[in-house]
């Protein structure tokens, strides 16, 4: 698998150039264009392809609100299929060697190859973005990985003490530690505007986006006509 | 139009009569169209389209193309605009029953929503209906769900067109419909009356 990533950093695109027998996996409906040749499967979970134990994994992703599919692109020949995500920003590919785990918030992941461990039991921030159907999927193993930020993506090297804002997480080692914090006092948490932020702790990479999308959401979603309930 | 020189000037007219004004509607471009010409002296006119993206050049030597309603931005020298009835293949893949004919001798300026990728094909290739942007009149083309049964409905992916022949495909690496369900969520939620 050969990665390329084309048009950054505004709108980028992923163009991952498969060898005969190869496989991609990615989120639900990234799949941009492909060459002739790619065979394509929906599964609710990656691991195991299929079973009662994935079935019952892609099950309760559903009852919590959570509609996750994954596609899988397998190549019967040499190929390619380009994968972009829907907001405007940039696309950066991770290399995973199986020494650190990488927590991705959901709407950041775009597409990994099927060595890695993808698990979204992880529920650690759950709850954070109420109404915004986001949850956390932590991978491991080694292999390649393709994360999306809306708006530009970059890192912070955490050592020590770092505080960001829940909504501009893209990523994160979990050599850190975290905890959910209100900025300041009651009255900064109301009047700030800054709402939640979390407080990492320890030694490991932060991977961050300059835009916040359900912010975002809410500045334009607003001045529409409304939608019938 | 975004700016221009003062000594350009506009006229303003529906070319092709209320036919013509009329079929350019149903691609979801502009009634009249404008034409801009630099009196006395040289001009600069500036253009954008109205999401962010890219502009691109097509030089046409008498071959045709067709584009994604919403991609023509301006052409000059002797084109021909025409509006092409999709097929009905075109109105399941939720793009809409129209597509822009572009024919003849000259530059056609077209956009995108994202950056615009042109892919050369030979043989076969699959785009996702709601990323394309222009390809070769001479270029076949068929409507299809991607992979089995299941894959088409829980995929995401919806609905793909496969391409056969020869020819250069310009696609948009953003989905405007994608955008749009994604901002949906947002919207307020209509309050029922009495």
């Amino acid at each position: 698998m050969n990665i390329e990533i084309l048009h950054r950093p505004a709108y980028a695109v992923a163009d991952v150039h498969l060898a005969n027998g190869e496989c991609v996996l990615s989120e639900g409906g990234a799949m941009v264009s492909m060459s002739d040749g790619i065979g394509v499967t929906t599964s609710t979970f990656s691991r195991g392809g299929g079973g009662a134990g994935a079935l019952l994994k892609g099950l309760k992703r559903m009852l919590s609100g959570e509609s996750f599919f994954l596609n899988k692109f397998t190549a019967s020949k040499d190929g390619h299929v380009s994968l972009a995500p829907t907001l405007v920003g940039d696309i950066e590919h991770i290399k995973l060697d199986g020494t650190k785990n990488l927590i991705v918030q959901s709407s950041s992941f775009l597409g990994s190859s099927e060595s890695l461990e993808m698990d979204t039991q992880f529920g650690g921030l759950k709850g954070l973005f109420s109404g915004e159907a986001l949850f956390w999927i932590k991978f491991s193993g080694s292999g390649d990985l393709l994360i999306n930020s809306f708006g530009g993506i970059f890192h912070v090297d955490v050592d020590g003490t770092y505080i960001c804002d829940t909504g501009h997480i893209a990523a994160f080692e979990d050599t850190l530690s975290y905890k959910i914090k209100k900025v300041g006092g009651w009255k900064a948490t109301i009047l700030s505007g800054e709402g939640l932020v979390c407080e990492f702790e320890g030694k490991g990479r932060l991977y961050m986006q300059t835009h916040n999308a359900p912010e975002f959401g809410r500045l334009v979603g607003p001045k529409l006509p409304p939608r019938k309930q | 139009m975004v700016a221009m020189s003062a000594n350009v000037q506009i006229e303003t007219k529906a070319k092709g009569g209320l036919l013509g004004g009329l079929k350019r509607m149903v691609t979801g471009e502009s009634f009249f169209t404008n034409t801009f010409t630099a009196e006395g002296a040289p001009g600069t006119i500036k253009f954008a389209p109205s999401a962010p993206g890219d502009v691109e050049v097509l030089e046409l030597r008498g071959e045709s193309y067709l584009m994604q309603s919403g991609a023509y931005l301006a052409h000059h020298g002797d084109i021909e605009i025409d509006t092409k009835f999709g097929g009905f293949k075109s109105f399941f893949a939720g793009e809409g029953f129209f597509l822009i004919k572009v024919s003849g001798n000259g530059t056609v300026f077209f956009n995108s929503y994202g950056g615009l990728k042109k892919v050369h094909v030979d043989g076969s290739y699959i785009v996702d209906t709601t990323h394309i942007v222009a390809f070769p009149e001479s270029m076949s083309y068929n409507v299809e769900a991607v992979g089995g049964l299941k894959a088409t409905f829980l995929s995401g992916e919806g609905l793909v067109c496969r391409y056969s022949g020869t020819g250069d495909l310009y696609i948009q690496t953003r989905s405007a419909p994608a955008f749009a369900g994604w901002l949906n969520p947002f919207r307020r939620v209509e309050q029922k009356k009495n």
